[in-house]
This record gives C-alpha cells, structure tokens and sequence, in this order.
C-alpha cells in the first residue's frame, strides 16, 4: 500500500519541484496537490468523514484565502485531523518561523526548494508508517 | 519719599538688596542740623524783616493802647467834674430847701431851723458839708439891738464881729451844727471880707446861690487848716419884686449859706470813689471883672491837692488834663493826671506780648528758614540720589525688557506687580493693566481654581522651580487665545513680603515643531515599516522564482549529469552557484529586516554559551575550512536576545573563516575583558585583515571588500552592527592588513544586582 501525501502549495513549480523530492524519498507515493489552505481543510474534512486522512501533510506556509499557520492551527485545534503529521515549508527560512511551527505541533520545517536530503533529515520526526515508506537513500 | 524700584523700599538690613552706593534716606535727612545753613543770607534777611515787622506791630499796639487809656482817663476826669457839679448842685438845692423853710415859716427860731436841718440829714447824705446856717443883714442902726436880742437868746458872749464901723453889717445867726467849730463863726459878719462879699454880692444881685472864692474859713484853728469856700443863696424879703437888681438888693435879708472846708467835701464826695485820678482844684475867679488881686495867690495855690501826702508833681503821669467847671459863677479849674493806681489798673502788656510774640515767631521763622534750606539742601540729594535711581531703573527696565523671556513679579496675593515687555506682548495687556489685575485671570478659566490652592503651596515652599508636573500650561490672553507656555517661579523676598518672579516662556513654536517632528517621526515610522515590509515582500517574492530556478536547476544538473560535458557542467554550476548567492543575500535581507522589525525576549545571556551555539550552527563551514576556535574561560554574561547575539558570533566567526589568509590555518580566539563599564567580547583571527581605511564601510550593508569572492552577502557586518546597537552597545574593529582582525563587541555593564532591564 502506497503512502498518501497531501500537498498545499499555491506555485505550480514549487509544487512540481517539491513533488520531485517526495517522490524520490517516497516511491510510489500518491500524492494529492491543493493550492491553498481551505482547499486543505475542506478535503482533510470530507476525509475524515470518509475514507480516512492521508499520510502527511506538506504545507507551504505564504498561501492565499488560509495560510500555513492557520491551516496548522484548525488542524491542530480539531479532534479528528490532529494527528496529521505535517511538515511546514516555506521560501526564507527563519528560526523564528521554525520555532513557532514546532511549538503549533508541526513536525518538520523545509526550506524550498525542497530536497530529497533535507527531507530525509525530518523523517525521524515523523511517525512509523511514513518513515517506513522512505526509500533508503541511494547514493 | 519713596523709592519705587521694584517696591523694594524700606527693606530691612537683612534683606537689603545691594546697591552699589548705599542709601539711607533716614539719615541723609535727619543727621543734618538746620544749623549747617546758618552761613546763608536768607535765614538772616527772614530774621531781620520779621523783627522789623514784630517792632512796628508792637509800635502800633502800644499806639492803640495809649489812645484807649487816654480815653479812660478822660472818662475818669468827666466822671469827676460830673461828680463835682452833682454835688455842689445837691447843695444848692438843699440851700434853696433853707430859703424856702424861711419864707414858709412866720417865726423861724434858733430851734426850728436845727430842726429843719436835723430833718436834712444833710451830714449822712452829703458828706464834706461843714455847716448849713443863716447870715441875716444887720444895719448899723440895729446892731446893738440886734446883738442884745441874740444875747437873749442866751448867748451872753454874742457880738457881731469884727468889730468895726460899716455901711452896713451881717451876722450869722444861725449855723448848724452848732459845735465848737461853727460857734468859732457864731456872729460872723462875712461882708466884712472881700471875698465873701464878693460871693455875697453877686449872689444878691443876681438872685442865685454863688460860691466864694477860696477863703480861709473862721471856724478854721491853727491846726489842719484847711483852704474852704462859701455857698450862698439870697433871701429876700417875701413878697418883694426881685426883677431888678435895685428891687433885690433892696429887698435882700439875709442868706441860707454854707461854709464848706474843701478837703472835708473832696473827701466825702470821693468817699468809694477809686483813686484813679490825682487832681488840683484851683479857683480862676468870677465871670465878672472881679480883680485877682483879692486874692493874690488864688491864681497860684490850688484850693485842693488831692493826695496830699505824695505831691502828685513827684512823677511824671501817664495822662495830664485840665478841665474848667462853672459853679456857683466862679470857675474852678481841675488840673488831673493819672495816678499810679490807675495806671497800674490799666498797664497793659499787649505791645510787649506782641513784641514777644513776634520776636518767638521770628526765631522760628529763622529756624524753619535754616530748616527749610536743610531739607532742601537735603532734597536736593535726595533727588540726585533719585536721579541715580531712576537711571538704575531705567537700566534695569532696559535689561528687564530685553529678556526674551515674558517676566511678572507677583505678589504674595496674586496681584500682579511687575511686568516686563515680553510678557505684555505675549498677554497683550499694557504694564499697567496688568498691574491692576490678579495673576488668575491670566488663566484659563479652567485652572483658575486650582492655581490658587497652587499658589498658597508655593508660597508654604518657596523654592526656584517649573510649574506644573509636565502637564500642559496655558496663558490666556487678552484676545482669549490660550497660549502654551512654560513657567518657571522663583521667590524673591522683599521687606513687603515675598514677591514670585514668573517666567513665561511662549512655547507655541516650540509645540508646533515637536508636532511636526511627532509627525515626522510618525510618517518615518511609518515608511519605515513599509519599507520593511518591502523588504521583506520583495526578499519573499524574488525568492519564490528562484527557488524554482534553483529547484530546476538542480533537476536537470542531476538528470543531465551523464549528458553534460565537464564545461557545460561548469556553467550549470555557475547558475546553481549564483542561485545559491542570491538566496543567500535575499536571506541575509529578510535577516536584516526581522533584526529590526522584531523583538525577543531579553534576559541575561552567557556569552560562552552564546559562542558555542554559533559555533554548532558553523560546524559544518568550521570543519570544512580545519578553522579552530578557541574560546576563553571565563566569559561573561550579558543581557540581551540570545537569537539576535548568536547571530552576531556567528558572523563574526563566518567572517574570520571567508577571509582567512591563503595557506594559513583560520585561528579564532574568543575573548572578554572589562573596561570602561563595558563589557567586552572580542573575536580575534589570523586573517587578512582589513586596511584601516576600510574599517568604517565594512559595517555598511552590502559592502564587501572582494567582490570576487563567492561567499558573503556583504550584509553580515551590517548585521552584526545593527544589532549591536539594538542592544545598545556596538562593535568595533582593530586590524592589521595581513596579519589579522579583532572584532569587538562592546555591551553597557550590566547593572550591579543583576537587575534585568528590558
């Protein structure tokens, strides 16, 4: 069974680009993108109804009509969705974003764009299931 | 005289203000003796004039006075001729009662007529009288008979005398009282003298009572012999026609008569009378051409001398006057002056009061004179003194009004005192407006209240200080403009009291530039934060492109690694290094932005600990260049954020590992001191070191001193100075071109105690 990844990313290339890297650590992954951060609700919602949540969750943080921190906030504050690991991504990075996405209950934090290397490196935070669908590292 | 700079007069000692020639008017006027003008003219001619005038007023006084005693002596004469003529008039008539008691009575005997004349009381009633008798003609045919029929009566010794032939003769037969004295007359014939028959004659002739010249009288004795006169009243024969002189002197019989010894009568007619006037009395004769010379010495010798025993000639009298009386037709003459009893009665000092009185008044004037001249002498001083003054006040008016500084003195009951001009131009009233006016009503009706309260506090501490605790003051104007101002109040002490000097500073111009300058500050702000925001936006949004160059970039270097040759791989490796840089200098750009725009916590920080967490953050870099970093002991705490200080080691530790000396190890010691109440960080490094020259660009943003190479932004510096100074420190460089940099971080001394301050 394959993981599911649910990506939230407004930049189509960002998007691509970020695909790149997940599928190279997750190989064979699904990976469903959204493109803003009710989108990401909305589906995370309809999920929770229904056939389950995804693996993970990739969230950019600059994002129109929700940004990251929100979405991570309603998640984090539902009952349902909070068990969702999430790895925030942004642009710039900055300790202080870093620290306060930790301190919502994030479980990674990725500078774009993102890297097969850099996201290997978050693995551990993540739970069980995903770290055992990451390909070892091939080289 | 009052001085009036400042109201300040009369100030005690111990609150005098200085001057700079002391000036004590009390003594200036009062020290001075009148008599230091004594060498003047003027208090002399005074003297002399009011003398000369005293001398005249007394003159004419004295002139007055006369004139008045003059008048009272002729009263005291008049009242004597008065008294003089009443009284021998009294006897006249008492005579003509005798003439008549005669042609009344058919038989009047020796014992009617004493009677008739005891009836009189003549001796109680009009003193000085010496007999009243009855002398009858007897001719010499009857003598004899006549003499015997007397002698019948009784008086064996009676006799007409002098003996003698005559023409014809006359007896007195009756005379009362009939004492020893009047019987020396008893028998008497009195036509035998000249004088009497003179007096006798006239007196039948004319049909009236005449008076004698002076004679000396037969009842007279060898002792107190006195000058006497006869009074006689004719007695005619009843029935007889008496209008001529030839039917009268045929038909005469005899006279009432009555010898009268002059000193007797003066003294009872002047009995209760006051001794006033002295008075001679001398007979000057009959109307008729009676001869002198019947009596020689008549004309000389005074029938009476009053006051006999002090001749009234012994002095010289005040007032002398003479006065003629007709009596009985002959005219006595009064020759009176005044005695000293009168003269003490009427001695009268006005002209000596008036003397004394003017003489004291002209001393006076003399003295007022020289006191005059003192106090002008005095005044004169005074006023150059005040000259002096008023050139003081003007200066010090002058100074007051050059003061760009609004000035009111006010005193301890809020009235206004003083004002310079500035205030007046500021408050827009005049001086003396404001003069009138209490130092409330040049407050906003608002504060009025309080301010009195304040004052009553000021006044309870007097002490230099602003008014007002920061809060805002207001003037009101006289236009009612509410004008801002700072006050500041001093007291100054006077004898009146104290007095607050008030210095109102307008402060509108300066309000309004700190408004434009809050403004300008507000709109820094403002652009400031936009710029910020820019900043970050543009360093955001240019990322978001290159992260897709970036991430392509490296795609297709991966897929294309087995393609490409080694030179195109060169240039893939020139873009993803570019990439690489710009995503740097974007980084270091938000970096910067954040640095200014956030804050953290600030709390005490162990630089030690600081270095180390930079030094894990450069591990990588550290390893990579063998760099070793040594690190003292003992490091010091500081108080400040603990991202914000990490950064800045960590900076400073990349620097000194990018520009490490070629073939040369980076060696980087970290070390600390205190000096100057700072404490000091130091990163020293082995280095390249940097050209003096360059030691104040390097800290600029974007500044870096080889462009050629790939590392750097050139904004870590800038970094590292900025937040040095959001700490409130800053950094400094010491370097030496090829040998190697020092890096200093200089933070304030923390506060003994440990207190943090945010």
């Amino acid at each position: 069974m394959s993981l599911e990844i649910l990506l939230a990313e407004d930049n189509p290339d960002h998007a691509e680009l970020s695909c790149f890297a997940l599928q190279k650590v997750f190989d064979g992954c699904r990976i469903i993108h959204v493109s803003h951060g009710e989108a990401v609700l909305s589906f995370l919602e309809e999920r929770a109804q229904g056939e389950g949540l995804p693996d993970l969750l990739v969230l950019d943080i600059k994002m129109p009509r929700m940004n990251g921190y929100e979405v991570l906030r309603a998640l984090k504050a539902s009952t349902d969705l909070a068990s969702l690991p999430i790895i925030m991504v942004t642009t710039s990075s900055d300790e202080g974003d870093y620290r306060a996405c930790l301190r919502l209950g994030a479980s990674g934090y990725l500078v774009k764009p993102i890297k097969a290397g850099s996201l290997r490196d978050c693995l551990q935070a993540l739970p069980p299931p995903v770290r055992a669908a990451a390909r070892e590292r091939t080289r | 005289m009052q001085t009036r700079v400042m109201r300040i007069d009369k100030t005690p000692p111990t609150s005098r203000q200085p001057e700079t020639e002391p000036f004590d008017l009390h003594r200036e006027v009062f020290s001075r003796r009148w008599l230091s003008q004594v060498w003047r003219p003027a208090p002399w001619v005074v003297l002399a004039v009011s003398l000369a005038i005293t001398t005249f007023a007394s003159f004419v006084t004295e002139s007055e006075v006369t004139e008045k005693q003059r008048l009272r002596f002729e009263k005291q004469v008049d009242h004597l001729v008065q008294l003089i003529n009443s009284r021998l008039k009294a006897y006249r008539s008492l005579l003509q009662a005798g003439v008549g008691f005669l042609n009344a009575s058919e038989s009047a005997d020796r014992a009617e007529w004493g009677r008739f004349h005891r009836s009189l009381h003549i001796e109680a009633l009009y003193p000085g009288i010496q007999g009243y008798g009855y002398a009858e003609f007897v001719s010499p045919e009857s003598k004899e008979a006549y003499e015997a029929s007397i002698r019948a009566e009784g008086f064996d010794d009676f006799r007409i005398y002098p003996p003698g032939e005559r023409e014809i003769y006359t007896a007195i037969r009756y005379l009362e009282p009939f004492d020893w004295r009047n019987q020396r007359a008893f028998g008497y014939d009195m036509y035998s003298d000249a004088v009497r028959r003179e007096a006798m004659a006239r007196a039948r002739d004319e049909g009236r009572a005449m008076i004698s010249g002076p004679v000396t009288l037969v009842q007279e004795t060898q002792v107190d012999t006195q000058t006497g006169f006869l009074m006689y009243l004719p007695h005619y024969r009843t029935g007889a026609f008496l209008d001529t002189v030839a039917q009268r002197r045929e038909a005469i019989l005899g006279y009432v008569y009555s010898p009268f010894r002059m000193e007797d009568l003066m003294r009872g007619m002047l009995a209760g009378e006051r001794n006033f006037v002295a008075f001679q009395v001398f007979d000057s004769g009959s109307g008729s051409a009676e001869p002198q010379t019947l009596n020689p010495s008549a004309a000389e010798t005074a029938m009476y001398r009053s006051s006999s025993d002090s001749p009234v000639t012994s002095r010289e009298p005040w007032f002398k006057g003479q006065r003629a009386l007709e009596i009985g037709g002959r005219t006595w003459t009064l020759e009176v002056q005044s005695t000293e009893a009168f003269e003490a009665a009427s001695e009268n000092y006005m002209s000596l009061v008036v003397f004394a009185a003017g003489l004291i008044d002209g001393l006076l004037l003399f003295m007022m004179t020289l006191a005059f001249l003192a106090a002008r002498e005095d005044n004169r001083q005074v006023t150059r003194h005040l000259a002096r003054k008023t050139e003081a006040e003007r200066r010090y008016r002058v100074l007051l009004d050059a003061i760009p500084t609004g000035l009111l003195a006010v005193r301890a009951d809020g009235r206004v005192q003083q004002a310079n001009r500035q205030a007046c131009q500021l408050l827009g009233y005049s001086e003396g407006e404001l003069a009138q006016m209490g130092v409330e009503e040049l407050l906003p009706e608002e504060y009025r209240h309080q301010h009195v309260a304040f004052r009553q506090g000021f006044l309870a501490d007097p002490r230099q200080r602003l008014m007002g605790r920061g809060g805002d003051l207001y003037a009101l104007s006289r236009g009612g403009e509410k004008i801002p101002v700072e006050i500041g109040l001093s007291p100054l002490q006077t004898a009146r009291g104290m007095l607050v000097l008030v210095t109102i500073v307008d402060i509108r111009e300066r309000r309004q530039t700190q408004q434009e300058l809050h403004q300008l500050m507000q709109r820094l702000r403002q652009k400031n934060s936009e710029m910020e925001q820019f900043v970050y936006t543009v360093s955001h949004d240019l990322k978001a492109p290159l992260v897709t160059i970036e991430g392509f970039a490296d795609k297709l270097a991966e897929k294309l690694n087995d393609v490409l040759t080694d030179q195109q791989k060169h240039w893939f490796g020139r873009i993803q290094a570019n990439v690489k840089s710009m995503n740097g200098l974007l980084g270091d750009l938000l970096e910067l932005s954040r640095i200014i725009h956030r804050d953290a916590e600030v709390r005490p920080l162990d630089t030690g600990q600081l270095v180390k967490a930079a030094m894990a953050n450069l591990a990588g870099a550290i390893h990579k260049s063998g760099a070793r970093v040594v690190v003292a002991k003992e490091m010091p705490t500081v108080v400040g954020q603990e991202r914000l200080l990490v950064q800045c080691f960590q900076n400073l530790i990349a620097n000194a590992i990018k520009y490490q000396r070629p073939g040369v190890k980076p060696r980087i010691e970290v070390s600390a001191s205190r000096q100057e109440a700072e404490v000091r960080v130091a990163v020293a490094d082995n280095g390249l070191g940097i050209d003096p020259r360059h030691h104040e660009r390097i800290f600029q943003i974007f500044e870096r001193l080889d462009p050629e190479g790939a590392e750097g932004s050139g904004v870590g510096l800038a970094i590292v100075k900025t937040i040095m100074d959001k700490h409130g420190g800053r950094v400094c460089l010491d370097s030496v071109p090829g040998e190697g940099s020092t890096f200093t971080l200089c933070f304030a001394e923390p506060p003994l105690g440990g207190e943090l301050e945010p």
